[in-house]
C-alpha cells in the first residue's frame, strides 16, 4: 500500500489518468444504480398504459430472440385512460381507492400532528426542568426506542377488540402520542437550537409555562419539528400490518390494504390496471418526496430516521 | 455502565408499577371506552339511512348484493322501512376473522353468509342465532340432509343455504369432437369414468397443445369431497385418508409433469383461472353455483371497439354463442361425485333480539330457502340450484333449464341426479386450514421435487401449527 | 432568604416537567406497556382471539406454548429465514453504502450532481412497502418481466412454470430490501464522514497518502460507531420484517414462494388470525421476538457506549499519526 502511494506522486500523468478511471467507474457504477432505482417505476407507469393483451404479448421492444417474448416493453400506449378509467369508475377492481387516499391520509396526518406536538412537548419538559426523575425517564425513552410494534400487536389488537375500537381509526392516531424516536431527535435539537435565557426571559414577562412553549418554544423548533413530521406521515401512510387486523370494512381501508387487495383481485386479471392501481398509490408519494427531498435526505442525514 | 444499570432498574420498576394499573384498570376502562368506539364507527354507518332501519350484511360473495336488491324489488314495502347495507370481503381468511370479530363486538353484523369451508365454524361462534330464534320456519325433510346437519350445533339448526352445490365436470364439447372423436356427454362420462382414463385423455390432448385443467390446485376440490374421513375427529385427533390424498397428488404430478395444465401453479379464482375458461383448457371442476356465476360471465373473450367498462364484465348481451367458449361446454359427473360448497345464512343474536330487525333478517332467508314460489323464481331466472328438494323436483324437467352454454343441456335435471349423492360427513370446521395445507402440499410435491412422505407429513405440520390441541 | 425563596421557586417550576412529559408516558402505559405485558400474560395460557372466546375462558398453561413454539417446524423455519433474508440484503446494502459514501466524500473525485443521486437512491425507500412487494409479485409472476426473462434463460421450464425456487424467493425479498435501504445507510454514513474532524484528512493529505488508504485508516474507525448504529437497528428492523414477504406468501391460493420466505411476523399473524387463532401461542412467539430485539438492543447498548467511541476515536486519531509518521519520510 505504501508502494502504491509512492507512484502515485512519482507519475503524475498516471495520477491523473487514474483519478479518471475512477471518476469513469464512479459514474457508470451510479448511472446503473440510478437504472436500478427508477426501472421498476418507470416499467410499472408504462405497463399502467397497455390493455393487457398488450402486456402479455407485447409489441417489440427488448424481444428474446428464441423464445420471441417480449422482455420489457416501453412503449406507452392509449390504453393509459382507459386502464384509469376502469379503476377509478367502475366497481370491476371493486376497490375505492378515493376513500383510501382520504382514510390513508387521515391516519397519516393526525397522527403525526400527534406525534410531533406531544413529543415536542415531552422533549420540552426533559430540556427545562430539572426534575429528580428527568435522567431515569429519558434514559427509558432511549432504551423504548428499540422496542418494535411488532413484537406487542397481538395484544393490542386483542385490547382494541374488548374496548371495540375496531373499525375506528383511534388505535392508529392516539398511540402515536408516545413516539420516543421522535422525542429523542427533538430532545437534542433543543440542545443545539433552544436557550434557557429564552425560558427565563418568558417567565419575567408573566407567561405560563404552556404559554411559554406555545409561543416561545414552539416556533424555534419549526425546523426540527419539520423534520420529523415528514418522516411520522411516511411511516404512518405506509403503515400495514396493524390496519389488516383492525379495519374489516372496505370503505374503511388504507391505501396499502387496497394494494393488497388488488393482487388477489379476480379481477387482476386486468395486468394493465393492476400496474395502475399501483401507480396510482406510488404516485402521491413521489410527488410528496420530490417536493421535500432536500428536507427528507437532511432529515436521513440527521439521524431522525432508524431502522 | 451505571447509567445503563439504573435505566434498566427504572424500566422493570415502571413496568412492575404499569403491571399493577393495568390488572386492576383492564375491565373499567374496556367498559368506559366501548361508546368512544361506538361514536366513530357509527357516524360512518347510518347517516345516510335517514329513518329506515339498517340492516347490515356481510358476504363473501357479489352475489349476495344482487339477491338483496331483488328481494327488495319484489318487496317494496320492505325496502321502504329498511336499508340493507352488504359489506363484501372476498378472501376466506380475511372473512372469517373479520365476522368473527364484528360478531363479538357492538357493530355485529345482522345478517350474514359463509361458504362451505367455514360454515361450521361461523355455526359455533359466539353471536350466532338460531334458526328457531330468527324465527325462520322450514320443513327439514324437505332438504338435502347434508347442508342441515352441517351446520347444526347441540341439535339447533344454525344456518341454511339456498343453494345445495353437487358438483360436476365441465368440459369443452368442441375439443372434445374434435380431438377426441367424443359426441355426447355420456361417451365422455365413459372417457372420465376414472383418473387413469382422465390421465390418458391428458396426453391425447396434449399432442393437440389443449390443457387437460388450468392449474395445479384443480382436481382439489373433488378429491378432498371423497375423503373418507375427516381431517379432525371429535377429540381432535389428526386423520387423514392418505391413499386418497397420495393418489390426488400423484395425478396432479403426472398432469404438470407432462404439461397438461394451462399453467404448473394454482390458479383457482387468480387472473389465469379466467384465462383458461375462453381458451385453452379442456375442463374446469365445477358445480352449480360455479356454472352460473363463475365460468358462465367468464367464458367471454372481451371484444375490441367496446368501451373500457362493458368490455369486463359480460352482460347479458354478450352471453351468446359465438363468443368465447360460451355454448361450447357440456357437464358431466366426471371421475368422482362430489360437492362444492353452497351459501349458509345465518342472523345474528343481535338481529333476533331486535324485533324490527329479525323480521327483515327472516325475511330474506325465507325468500331465498323456505318459499316455493319465490325459490322457483329465483331458481329460474338465476339458473342456481336450490336447497329445497320439492322445488328442484318441480322444475328440473322446465325447458327453461335448457342452459344455452351447455349447448342446450339440462343442468337442473342433471344436478338433480348428483346432489342425491353428496356427502358432507368428512366436513370439519377446520377444513380451511387444510385446503390451505393441501395447497402447500401439492406445491412442494408437484414443483418442488419433495418427496411424497415429506409432502403427507407436511399436512400434518401445517395443521399442528395453525389448530391447537390437534393430536 | 432571598435565595432560597428563589430557589423554591424553581424547584416548584421545575415540578412542571412531570406534567410536560405525562402525556407522553400515559400513552406509552396504554397503548405500549399494558400489551406488551399481555403479551407475557396470554404467552402462558391458551388463550385465542377474543371474539372466538369473549368470555376469556381461557387456561394457565405454564410454557407449554413456548414448547410447542420452539419445536414447531414452521416457526424454526421462521427463525432462520428471517435473520438469513436480512442478511442477504444487508450485506451488498452496506457495501454499497460504503463505497458510494466514500466515493461522494473524496475530494479528489468530487462526484458531480451528488445530490441528484442522493435522493434517486433514497426514493425507494419512501415508497410504501406493500406496494413494492406488489410490483415485484408483478414482475415474477407469468406475463411479467422477471418471469419472461427467466423463461427466456431456462431458468424455469417453460412459460407454465412459475418461479417457485425457495432461494429465488429468499433473494428477492432480500433484494428488495437491499433496493430500499442501501440509499439511507448511503446517507447516514456520508453525514458520519462529513462529521469527522477535518484535520485527520488534511493530516493525511498532506503526507499524501491514497484516498483508499485515507479511507481504511482514518474513515473506516471513525464512523465504526456508525456503520454499528446502523447495523444494529437494521437487525432489529430485519427481525420485524413482514410487509414485503408477505405479498409473496400469504396462506391462500395465490402463494407464490409458499413457506420459504415465511418470516417470524407473519407466523405470529397467521397463528394468532386462522386455524384455532390461538394467541397465546402467538404470544408466546411474540415473547422470543421481544427477547431477540432485546437482545440486539443490549449489543447495541453495549458497543454504542461512549467509552467505545472515545476509544475508537482515540485508536483512529493514533492510526493517524502513525500514518503521517510512516509517510513523513517521503516528502
Amino acid at each position: 500500500m505504501a508502494n502504491y502511494s509512492g507512484t502515485v506522486k512519482t507519475v503524475k500523468g498516471g495520477y491523473h489518468a487514474r483519478i479518471l478511471l475512477v471518476k469513469v467507474i464512479v459514474y457508470i457504477v451510479c448511472i446503473l444504480l440510478t437504472i436500478m432505482a427508477i426501472a421498476p417505476f418507470v416499467i410499472m407507469i408504462f405497463n399502467a398504459s397497455k390493455s393487457r393483451f398488450e402486456i402479455q404479448q407485447g409489441f417489440l421492444e427488448w424481444t428474446d430472440k428464441i423464445t420471441n417474448k417480449t422482455l420489457i416493453s416501453l412503449l406507452p400506449s392509449k390504453s393509459f385512460i382507459q386502464n384509469g378509467r376502469y379503476l377509478l369508475t367502475s366497481d370491476a377492481l371493486g376497490l375505492p381507492f378515493g376513500r383510501g387516499f382520504l382514510n390513508s391520509a387521515l391516519i397519516a396526518f393526525g397522527a403525526t400532528i400527534l406525534s410531533v406536538y406531544f413529543s415536542a412537548l415531552t422533549a420540552y419538559g426533559f430540556a427545562v426542568y430539572r426534575f429528580k426523575l428527568n435522567k431515569l425517564l429519558y434514559g427509558f425513552i432511549m432504551l423504548i426506542q428499540m422496542v418494535p410494534t411488532q413484537v406487542t400487536v397481538i395484544s393490542f389488537v386483542e385490547m382494541m377488540n374488548k374496548w371495540g375500537l375496531t373499525n375506528s381509526y383511534i388505535p392508529f392516531i392516539l398511540p402515536a402520542i408516545a413516539a420516543p424516536g421522535t422525542v429523542f431527535f427533538l430532545r437534542q435539537y433543543m440542545s443545539s437550537a433552544l436557550s434557557l435565557e429564552m425560558v427565563e426571559a418568558g417567565r419575567i414577562d408573566g407567561c405560563s409555562e404552556f404559554g411559554i412553549f406555545n409561543r416561545l418554544v414552539l416556533p424555534i423548533l419549526k425546523p426540527g419539528m419539520a423534520t420529523m413530521a415528514i418522516f411520522a406521515v411516511v411511516t404512518n401512510w405506509n403503515s400495514y400490518l396493524l390496519p389488516t387486523l383492525l379495519l374489516d370494512k372496505l370503505e374503511m381501508s388504507t391505501v396499502p390494504m387496497l394494494v393488497d387487495k388488488l393482487k388477489g383481485n379476480k379481477y387482476s386479471v386486468e395486468y394493465g390496471a393492476v400496474y395502475w392501481g399501483l401507480s396510482l398509490t406510488a404516485a402521491p408519494l413521489i410527488v410528496f418526496y420530490l417536493a421535500l427531498s432536500k428536507y427528507i435526505i437532511a432529515g436521513v442525514a440527521l439521524g431522525g430516521v432508524k431502522e | 455502565m451505571n447509567t445503563l444499570k439504573r435505566v434498566l432498574t427504572g424500566t422493570l420498576a415502571l413496568a412492575m408499577s404499569a403491571s399493577m394499573l393495568a390488572a386492576c384498570g383492564g375491565d373499567d376502562s374496556s367498559a368506559s371506552s366501548t361508546p368512544g368506539g361506538n361514536n366513530s364507527t357509527g357516524t360512518n354507518d347510518s347517516t345516510a339511512s335517514g329513518d329506515k332501519t339498517v340492516i347490515k350484511v356481510y358476504t363473501f360473495t357479489d352475489e349476495t348484493q344482487g339477491m338483496i336488491n331483488d328481494y327488495l324489488a319484489a318487496n317494496p314495502d320492505v325496502a321502504a322501512k329498511y336499508d340493507f347495507q352488504v359489506t363484501l370481503e372476498a378472501k376466506a381468511a380475511d372473512y372469517i376473522q373479520k365476522v368473527s370479530a364484528a360478531l363479538a363486538g357492538d357493530d355485529a353484523p345482522d345478517l350474514f353468509v359463509a361458504d362451505a369451508d367455514y360454515a361450521q365454524l361461523f355455526a359455533g361462534l359466539e353471536g350466532t342465532a338460531t334458526l328457531a330464534e330468527l324465527g325462520v320456519d322450514f320443513d327439514e325433510n324437505d332438504y338435502y340432509a347434508y347442508m342441515l346437519d352441517f351446520t347444526t350445533v347441540d341439535g339447533n339448526r344454525m344456518a341454511i343455504s339456498h343453494q345445495a352445490a353437487p358438483g360436476a365436470v365441465l368440459y369443452r364439447t368442441d375439443y372434445a369432437e374434435q380431438y377426441l372423436g367424443v359426441k355426447t356427454p355420456e361417451e365422455m362420462q365413459e372417457k372420465l369414468s376414472d383418473w387413469d382414463k382422465f390421465k390418458a385423455v391428458a396426453d391425447e390432448l396434449k399432442k393437440n397443445d389443449i390443457a387437460m385443467v388450468s392449474g395445479i390446485d384443480e382436481l382439489k376440490r373433488c378429491f378432498m369431497a371423497n375423503r373418507n374421513t375427516a381431517w379432525v375427529d371429535a377429540d381432535m385427533n389428526y386423520q387423514i385418508d392418505e391413499a386418497l390424498i397420495k393418489q390426488y397428488l400423484e395425478v396432479t404430478k403426472y398432469l404438470a409433469d407432462n404439461d397438461e395444465v394451462a399453467y404448473a401453479q394454482n390458479t383457482q379464482w387468480n387472473p389465469e383461472w379466467y384465462e383458461g375458461m375462453k381458451e385453452k383448457v379442456f375442463c374446469y371442476f365445477g358445480c352449480t353455483w360455479y356454472l352460473h356465476y363463475t365460468i358462465k360471465p367468464n367464458c367471454v373473450v372481451n371484444m375490441s371497439g367496446k368501451d373500457a367498462d362493458g368490455n369486463k364484465v359480460a352482460t347479458d348481451a354478450d352471453l351468446v354463442e359465438g363468443n368465447g367458449s360460451f355454448g361450447k361446454w357440456g357437464m358431466i359427473q366426471g371421475p368422482m361425485p362430489y360437492f362444492w360448497g353452497g351459501t349458509w345464512w345465518y342472523g345474528s343474536d343481535k338481529a333476533a333480539a331486535d324485533p324490527a330487525k329479525k323480521e327483515a333478517v327472516a325475511g330474506v332467508i325465507e325468500y331465498y330457502t323456505c318459499n316455493a314460489e319465490t325459490m322457483t323464481a329465483y331458481a329460474k331466472k338465476s339458473g342456481d340450484f336450490v336447497s329445497k328438494k320439492s322445488v328442484v323436483d318441480a322444475i328440473k324437467s322446465d325447458e327453461a333449464f335448457k342452459n344455452p352454454f351447455l349447448g342446450g343441456q339440462n343442468h337442473y335435471e342433471f344436478f338433480a341426479q348428483a346432489a342425491a349423492n353428496v356427502n358432507a360427513k368428512t366436513m370439519s370446521k377446520y377444513d380451511d386450514t387444510f385446503n390451505t395445507a393441501v395447497n402447500d402440499a401439492t406445491t412442494k410435491y408437484v414443483l418442488e421435487g419433495a418427496s411424497m412422505d415429506d409432502a403427507i407429513a407436511y399436512i400434518k405440520e401445517y395443521a399442528m401449527s395453525n389448530i391447537e390441541g390437534l393430536k | 432568604m432571598a435565595s432560597t425563596a428563589k430557589k423554591r421557586g424553581k424547584l416548584e417550576k421545575n415540578h412542571w416537567g412531570y406534567i410536560f412529559i405525562a402525556p407522553f408516558f400515559l400513552t406509552y402505559l396504554i397503548f405500549q406497556v399494558v400489551p406488551l405485558i399481555d403479551t407475557f400474560r396470554y404467552a402462558l395460557t391458551d388463550a385465542k382471539a377474543w371474539y372466538m372466546d369473549p368470555e376469556q375462558a381461557y387456561n394457565f398453561v405454564g410454557i407449554d406454548q413456548f414448547k410447542f413454539v420452539v419445536q414447531d417446524q414452521f416457526f424454526k423455519d421462521a427463525l432462520w429465514q428471517t435473520p438469513l433474508m436480512w442478511i442477504m440484503g444487508f450485506i451488498p446494502q452496506l457495501g454499497f453504502a460504503l463505497l458510494l459514501a466514500a466515493w461522494f466524500t473524496n475530494e479528489k473525485i468530487r462526484v458531480k450532481g451528488q445530490g441528484f443521486f442522493k435522493v434517486v437512491f433514497y426514493m425507494p425507500n419512501i415508497m410504501t412497502a406493500a406496494t413494492i412487494g406488489a410490483l415485484f409479485l408483478a414482475f415474477i409472476r407469468p406475463n411479467g418481466f422477471i418471469h419472461n426473462f427467466c423463461v427466456a434463460i431456462e431458468y424455469v421450464k417453460n412459460e407454465k412454470y412459475p418461479i417457485i425456487s425457495p432461494w429465488f424467493g429468499r433473494g428477492i425479498v432480500a433484494f428488495i430490501n437491499f433496493w430500499m435501504w442501501y440509499g439511507q445507510t448511503m446517507i447516514v454514513l456520508i453525514a458520519g464522514i462529513l462529521g469527522i474532524n477535518p484535520s485527520f484528512f488534511e493530516a493525511a493529505s498532506i503526507d499524501g497518502a491514497s484516498g483508499f488508504q485515507t479511507f481504511r485508516k482514518i474513515t473506516l474507525p471513525l464512523i465504526r460507531p456508525i456503520m454499528l448504529y446502523s447495523l444494529v437497528t437494521s437487525l432489529i428492523g430485519g427481525f420485524q420484517m413482514f410487509d414485503v414477504p408477505n405479498m409473496f406468501a400469504v396462506g391462500d391460493t395465490h402463494a407464490v414462494f409458499g413457506p420459504a420466505v415465511s418470516t417470524i411476523v407473519m407466523y405470529i399473524k397467521r397463528v394468532a388470525y386462522s386455524g384455532t387463532f390461538s394467541v397465546g401461542r402467538a404470544c408466546a412467539a411474540s415473547v422470543i421476538l421481544f427477547a431477540i430485539t432485546a437482545v440486539c438492543s443490549l449489543i447495541l447498548f453495549w458497543a454504542m457506549r461512549d467509552r467505545d467511541a472515545a476509544k475508537a476515536a482515540k485508536a483512529a486519531k493514533k492510526r493517524a499519526k502513525e500514518l503521517a509518521a510512516m509517510e513523513g519520510g517521503n516528502i
